[in-house]
């Protein structure tokens, strides 16, 4: 029985070995191998690492101005939306006032709106505000998401935790915005982590409004410039490749800090309403 | 006007919908009725975020609808048509298609992250040396960017010498995965698969970890197989949860597009094509009244999934 136990548990480790790793693996091998073998001598077997197609990707196809426009957008996207979002939040969920309701609901149709219904208009509306082709553009669209997203996950924390504390530092004659910052905020942190790092990572890695909003060079985001280079004439998988690698790792990092957090709020940002 | 008034002085919860009802309930008594000073700083609070919801959300919303009905395109505002942009869906190849791969696509990508996130869910959950390593292993393809992902499945799947075809060549004459109309589809589906069944199996394994132990120790001295097991109480007791989460990977694999635009570009033709991905062709086209179609076509199958999301959730 004992024995049977441990068969399955090992094979149920191959078994999650073999579903992931391949990929993995298959993108950091071809990122460093040499141009010329990866058509001549195609194999799962690293042959002559190197690390020219990092090099490569970085220096001479510039991608290290598109890391550069990809960290910028997604932090103050991500730094926006954390605003608006605490603030309607606390809002919402303490304040009563005039349609309260009515913006709570409005928070949870737009967090569920496909993107591809907004583009279109918003093209035009970034166009006449002659933000057509620049980052600001890239982030007022980002907002988009990232404002219902981080006011939803956050009030869905704020309207769990109990108002007492917060009675306790009015009644003491802190004002509204005091208790804000110096209680709920605090032990808010983990739901606070949860809705950054999904903003920062939505943000990070979107490739269809990054698309359609920047297209010059030199305002590409990470996605779209690799995007561009592999819609090339010569299908460069080795620079590619490590041009993925390198944008893979800033959010493996925010993911690796905050996942403690984020895979239940993602979760949770869906379950709550 | 007078609701606005009203509402100000009738206590919230008198009037308030289900699911904001619980907040209010527990601050009954505790906190003053509203003043006009409080309603107006929670107004001024709420405002930038509302602000950026009507501009640039729900104008956008509007004008999508409005597009639809007219022939404008990049540089000229059109004129209204009626359902001309509608009616031309019927012969649209690229419409019928979108159309069928909401089932062929999406369908079975969504019950093959069902099948596939169960089944990690349960390897997780049982004792297994560094298991917190192995959890954090799995979110891999979803933690990712997605098109990092997608573009290292679709360097997979190339022909003839990309690493799916190089660890076939013993077996078969290389496969075209992209190229043919029916391995295409099926490429995408296991792209989809790969990157979306983490977020499943990651919500699963929250909801089977809830399941009190006693109940497998009942069945077992009941002499229940590990097969009944999983049947007779873990199924039942990870139903809500899957529900839902099956709501939401619908909405988001139907709107998806790097996984289609990366993979195959919706082609080839327009076998693989979807409706973000149609949505996104007309604009390159520069056709915005088209392409505003292809999105709003869509709207009734969101709510749909919206609807179901609202009833699950008043129901857990």
């Amino acid at each position: 029985m004992k024995n049977q136990g441990r068969l399955a548990t090992v094979l149920g480790m191959v078994f999650l070995a073999i579903l992931v790793v391949p990929p993995v693996y298959y993108m950091i091998i071809v990122s460093l191998k040499p141009r010329s073998s990866i058509y001549r001598t195609p194999s799962w077997l690293p042959e002559r690492s190197s690390l020219d197609n990092y090099v490569k990707v970085l220096f001479n196809d510039k991608f290290l101005v598109n890391i550069g426009n990809s960290l910028i957008v997604a932090l103050v996207t991500t730094l926006l939306a954390m605003i608006l979002g605490v603030l309607a939040a606390y809002a919402i969920a303490r304040f009563k006032f005039p349609g309260r309701n009515v913006a709570s609901q409005l928070i949870l149709m737009s967090y569920l709106t496909p993107m591809v219904l907004l583009f279109i208009p918003l093209s035009v509306v970034v166009g006449n505000l002659g933000l057509a082709d620049t980052l600001s553009g890239l982030i007022l669209v980002y907002l988009t998401f990232a404002v219902p997203l981080c006011t939803w996950l956050i009030l869905g924390h704020f309207r769990e935790f109990p108002p007492d504390l917060e009675e306790a530092a009015s009644i003491d004659g802190a004002s509204r915005m005091r208790t804000l910052i110096s209680i709920l905020l605090p032990v808010s942190a983990p739901a606070l982590a949860t809705a950054a790092s999904l903003a920062f990572m939505m943000a990070w890695g979107e490739l269809f409004l990054a698309l359609t909003f920047v297209k010059g060079q030199s305002v590409m985001t990470a996605p779209v410039a690799l995007q561009h280079m592999s819609t090339g004439d010569v299908q460069q998988y080795g620079p590619i490749m490590a041009g993925a690698v390198l944008s893979a790792i800033p959010v493996l990092i925010v993911y690796y800090i905050s996942q403690r957090w984020v895979v239940q709020g993602a979760a949770e940002g869906a379950f709550k309403g | 006007m007078q609701a606005k008034s009203e509402q100000a002085v009738v206590p919230a919860e008198a009037n308030a919908p289900a699911g904001t009802t619980g907040t209010s309930r527990r601050n009954k008594g505790k906190r003053p009725a509203a003043t006009g000073k409080e309603a107006r700083l929670g107004l001024l609070l709420v405002l930038p975020a509302v602000a950026v919801i009507v501009i640039l959300i729900g104008y956008p919303t509007i004008s999508s609808i409005w597009y639809s009905f007219t022939d404008r395109m990049v540089g000229s505002p059109g004129r209204f048509i009626g359902l001309d942009n509608y009616t031309r869906l019927a012969t649209d190849s690229g419409f019928l298609s979108a159309a069928a791969n909401l089932v062929l696509i999406v369908g079975v990508s969504l019950l093959l992250k069902l099948v596939l996130g169960t089944v990690v869910a349960v390897i997780l959950n049982r004792p297994m040396p560094g298991r917190n390593l192995w959890r954090l292993l799995v979110m891999l393809p979803w933690a990712m960017p997605g098109f990092v992902a997608f573009m290292g499945l679709r360097l997979m799947f190339e022909s003839p010498y990309g690493a799916v075809n190089v660890a076939l060549e013993t077996f078969t004459s290389p496969v075209p995965f992209l190229s043919d109309p029916d391995w295409a589809r099926v490429s995408v589906v296991l792209a989809t698969v790969w990157r979306g069944f983490p977020f499943w199996a990651i919500s699963i394994l929250a909801a089977l970890q809830t399941i009190p132990k006693e109940l497998y120790e009942a069945a077992r001295m009941d002499g229940a197989s590990a097969w009944q097991q999983f049947v007779n109480i873990t199924v039942p007791q990870i139903r809500s949860t899957v529900a839902v989460v099956a709501v939401i990977s619908a909405i988001w694999t139907a709107n998806g597009f790097e996984n289609i635009w990366l993979m195959t570009q919706g082609g080839p033709s327009t076998t693989t094509m979807t409706f973000p991905v149609l949505s996104f062709l007309s604009l390159q086209s520069r056709q915005l009244g088209q392409a505003a179609a292809y999105a709003v076509v869509i709207l009734p199958v969101m709510a749909l999934f919206i609807m179901l999301l609202s009833r699950r959730k008043k129901d857990t």
